[in-house]
Formats: C-alpha cells, sequence, structure tokens
C-alpha cells in the first residue's frame, strides 16, 4: 500500500494507510514506529559527543537564532534530496530527516524527557522550541483519550519566510510532520503510561510560501 | 573612529530587530545542522566531505542574498542598517560592526556567551602580511551534538557554515565600501577536533595581490 502524500494545499484522504482493512499490515507499521522510537531512546541514553569541550550550558536552552538564517539553507537542502530521489524516497528521507533531528535534540537536552507528558503540553514545547503558533481543532475523544485531532500551525519552521522553491511538487513540512510525532512518542515511550501511547501525524495542507497557515491530521495508533 | 551616539543607535537597533524577528532556538537549530548533513553524506555514499561541498555549493548563493537583504533592507527605527554601516567605513571599527552584525542574528546575549569580541591585527603585524580579524569562541551549538568523528569531514570543519556566513557578510560589507578586497574565512580551531576554543580568522586580501594567499598555510590546509 502507498504511503498517502499529497500535493501542495491538498486535502488528504481521511482514511490513511493505518486505517487499512489489512490487520498485518497495521501492525507491521505500528511495530516500525514503535522500534524505531525506541532505537531513538536507545541512542539519547547512550549518546556520547564527539567535541565534549564543546558542551554548551544549560544557560543555552533559551538561545534563538533569528529564522531568516535558517530558511535560506533549509529550501537548498530540501530541493537537492527531492531531485535525487523519487517522490516517495524523498518522502521518507524528508520524514527521517525529522525524526533524526529529533533524536539529536534530546541527546543534547534531556532535561524534558522524565517530565509528565500532556498532549497539549507538548505543543506548547514544542512551539517554545520552534517559534511556531497551534490551534488544536476537531478533537475526537474514545473513553476519555484523545483518538484523533486536527493542527493548524503558524509560522512553520519551513515554510514561513522559506524561499520559493520551483517545479517541486512535495510539501516542505515533512521533516516537521516527522519531528512532531517523534517528540510525542519519544517523550510518550520514555516516561510510560501514556496515553494515547504512540501517534502518526500527516500532512492535510501546507502553507508553504504564502502567509497561511499549515494543518496536520494526528491520529493515535496505540 | 565611530562616535558614540552611533554605536549607540547600533546596539538599539540590533536589539530590536532581533526582538521583532521570528526566531528558532539554537538546539533545535544544531541538531538540523547535523541531521542536514548527515542526510546528504548519505546520498553522496557516506562520503562526508562531499557532503560538505555539495551543501555549500547549494547554501552559498542563497547566504549572499539573505546577508544582503538583512544588511541593506532591514530598516528600525527609520534608520536603514545600510546607513548605519556607512558610519563604520574605518578598518578599526570593522570588528565592532562584525559583532553588531552577529548580534542581529544570534542576539547580544548569545553572541557575548558564544563568541569573544573580535580582535583586528594589522598587516604590519600578521603572520599573513594582510589585515586580519579573528573572533574566538567559548563554546559552539553545532559541535556538541554531533557523533561524528572529525577524520570523517576531511578537510572540511563542521562550523563551515558560520564560517561561511561569516565570510559571506564580511565580503558584503567591503564590496559595499567599494575596497578592492577578497574575504577569505576559516576555521582554524575547533572543538570538534578535540581544540579547547573555537576561532574563526578572517583575511582581507587586496584583488591585486591574491597571491599572497598561496603562502597561508590554513587556507592551503582548511576547506
Amino acid at each position: 500500500m502507498k504511503i498517502p502524500s499529497c500535493g501542495r494545499s491538498a486535502k488528504i484522504k481521511k482514511e490513511t494507510y493505518f486505517h487499512s482493512e489489512n490487520a498485518s499490515f497495521q501492525s507491521n507499521f505500528i511495530k516500525d514506529i514503535e522500534n524505531n522510537v525506541l532505537a531513538d531512546i536507545e541512542y539519547i541514553k547512550n549518546f556520547v559527543s564527539s567535541a565534549p569541550n564543546a558542551k554548551i550550558s544549560s544557560n543555552y536552552e533559551n538561545a534563538r537564532i533569528v529564522k531568516a538564517v535558517t530558511g535560506s539553507v533549509y529550501p537548498q537542502v530540501f530541493a537537492y534530496i527531492v531531485k535525487n530521489l523519487n517522490r516517495e524516497e524523498a518522502i521518507q528521507k524528508l520524514r527521517e530527516m525529522g525524526r533524526r533531528s529529533i533524536a539529536v535534540f534530546f541527546s543534547t537536552n534531556p532535561k524534558n524527557l522524565p517530565k509528565k507528558v500532556k498532549f497539549k503540553n507538548i505543543f506548547r514545547e514544542i512551539r517554545e522550541h520552534s517559534g511556531e503558533l497551534y490551534r488544536i481543532t476537531d478533537i475526537t475523544k474514545k473513553k476519555g483519550v484523545i483518538e484523533s485531532c486536527t493542527i493548524k500551525k503558524r509560522r512553520c519552521v519551513f515554510c514561513y519566510e522559506s524561499i520559493k522553491m520551483e517545479d517541486v511538487d512535495v510539501p516542505y513540512c515533512y521533516p516537521s510532520v516527522s519531528f512532531h510525532q517523534h517528540y510525542y512518542n519519544i517523550r510518550s515511550l520514555y516516561r510510560g503510561n501514556v496515553k494515547p501511547r504512540l501517534i502518526y501525524i500527516d500532512i492535510v495542507k501546507t502553507a508553504e510560501h504564502d502567509k497561511d497557515y499549515c494543518e496536520y491530521h494526528m491520529t493515535a495508533i496505540d | 573612529m565611530v562616535n558614540f551616539f552611533w554605536k549607540f543607535l547600533g546596539n538599539m537597533g540590533t536589539r530590536i530587530f532581533f526582538n521583532r524577528e521570528t526566531k528558532i532556538s539554537l538546539y533545535l537549530f544544531g541538531a538540523m545542522h547535523h541531521t542536514m548533513i548527515d542526510t546528504v553524506a548519505e546520498l553522496s555514499d557516506g562520503k562526508y566531505e562531499q557532503a560538505m561541498d555539495i551543501l555549500i555549493d547549494l547554501v552559498k548563493p542563497l547566504s549572499e542574498e539573505m546577508l544582503s537583504s538583512i544588511l541593506f533592507e532591514t530598516s528600525v527605527l527609520g534608520i536603514t542598517f545600510k546607513n548605519l554601516i556607512s558610519k563604520f567605513k574605518d578598518i578599526k571599527d570593522f570588528p565592532y560592526l562584525l559583532d553588531l552584525t552577529l548580534s542581529s542574528i544570534w542576539g547580544k546575549k548569545w553572541t557575548k556567551k558564544i563568541f569573544n569580541k573580535t580582535k583586528f591585527i594589522p598587516a604590519s603585524r600578521s603572520d599573513e602580511k594582510v589585515d586580519t580579524y579573528y573572533m574566538r569562541l567559548k563554546s559552539c551549538p553545532f559541535c556538541y551534538p554531533s557523533p561524528l568523528p572529525a577524520e570523517k569531514l576531511g578537510r572540511h570543519r563542521f562550523g563551515k557554515f558560520l564560517t561561511l556566513t561569516i565570510e559571506t557578510m564580511t565580503q558584503i560589507i567591503q564590496d559595499f565600501f567599494g575596497n578592492d578586497l577578497h574575504v577569505v574565512a576559516r576555521e582554524i580551531h575547533c572543538f570538534h577536533r578535540g581544540d579547547l576554543y573555537g576561532e574563526i580568522r578572517v583575511w582581507l586580501y587586496p584583488r591585486k595581490n591574491l597571491q599572497l594567499m598561496d603562502s597561508n598555510r590554513y587556507i592551503q590546509e582548511i576547506k
């Protein structure tokens, strides 16, 4: 089964692939995500910096850099990846980039990991780091546990103030959805006893270069 | 030398500029920096040195565009940054201008925590016989998150993109002053290589005398 992907500003099909009736596909998919998260937790626990003298002190956790500087770097790297791979491979690679960024991020800043996890607090934490603005809507619950929701996001790290790349039909946001998803999943599995245990996020709409918002659909998968 | 008024205005302007801009966490940026190098290296069959070459080719033109727009199109309190820069034409004032520009990108507080003040060495005292600036780093948000051994990068240094930003910024400002200089910057000390501090050195070579670059061992050794 194909991984659902969307064109610019296109609404994604509601039946994403983990809603498939194929039970073995579903369980493999969940297992894959879980294994990736567990591998990342292992990486965070065993992380050894190759430059221990460069240790960034805990005072640096509030350090910020102007987004315009990063905005000039990412689109070029993004275009390089997309042009060197086919669409599906490129999406996988971009998702992997987001996942790895979060693993590296937590390995240098593990202070938040043991803290209590609450679904909405996760986005508050991400907002503090990324400078993005969130609104969570269409929350559906089953027995008090969030089953799915829509995340509307302004000032996306990748889309907002980025330079437009021509002839590229893959949303900029894939690393971003992946690092939201893994931020939650890592926190959840590290802490344990969190409901939902694992989530999956996909893009519904991406703002790209205009000052509109990006929209993601979150589904609890375990 | 620039008078107190322009320095005061410069400090205030960079503070306002930094506060009003959208920002992201330095931790997150450091993590993304490492992941980007890793991803491009994977696409280059695990060759990190080649990946750095590719990344530099990709990033350089856009970084020039972005820095030019920050330096020449930004205006704070009705005064353009371009107007402010024109008051720092003296070569001895340039370290202050460089610190000011870095402050507008990293913020005053973090620039002070990461960098020591930029120092100027005149051509008469410099080993390379050209005007030189150097800035020392007390810590580095880019090197620390990396588990990558330094040897894998070959002749590159891990802070290449920071060095590139400083080099481009200096070149743009020198071109604006109408000085016929070719700017070269290298990261000569790097935490990633086991040094106790980082150091970025910027050389201003007169375009008529570019053969002086051949005798600079840092330019020959480091990409």
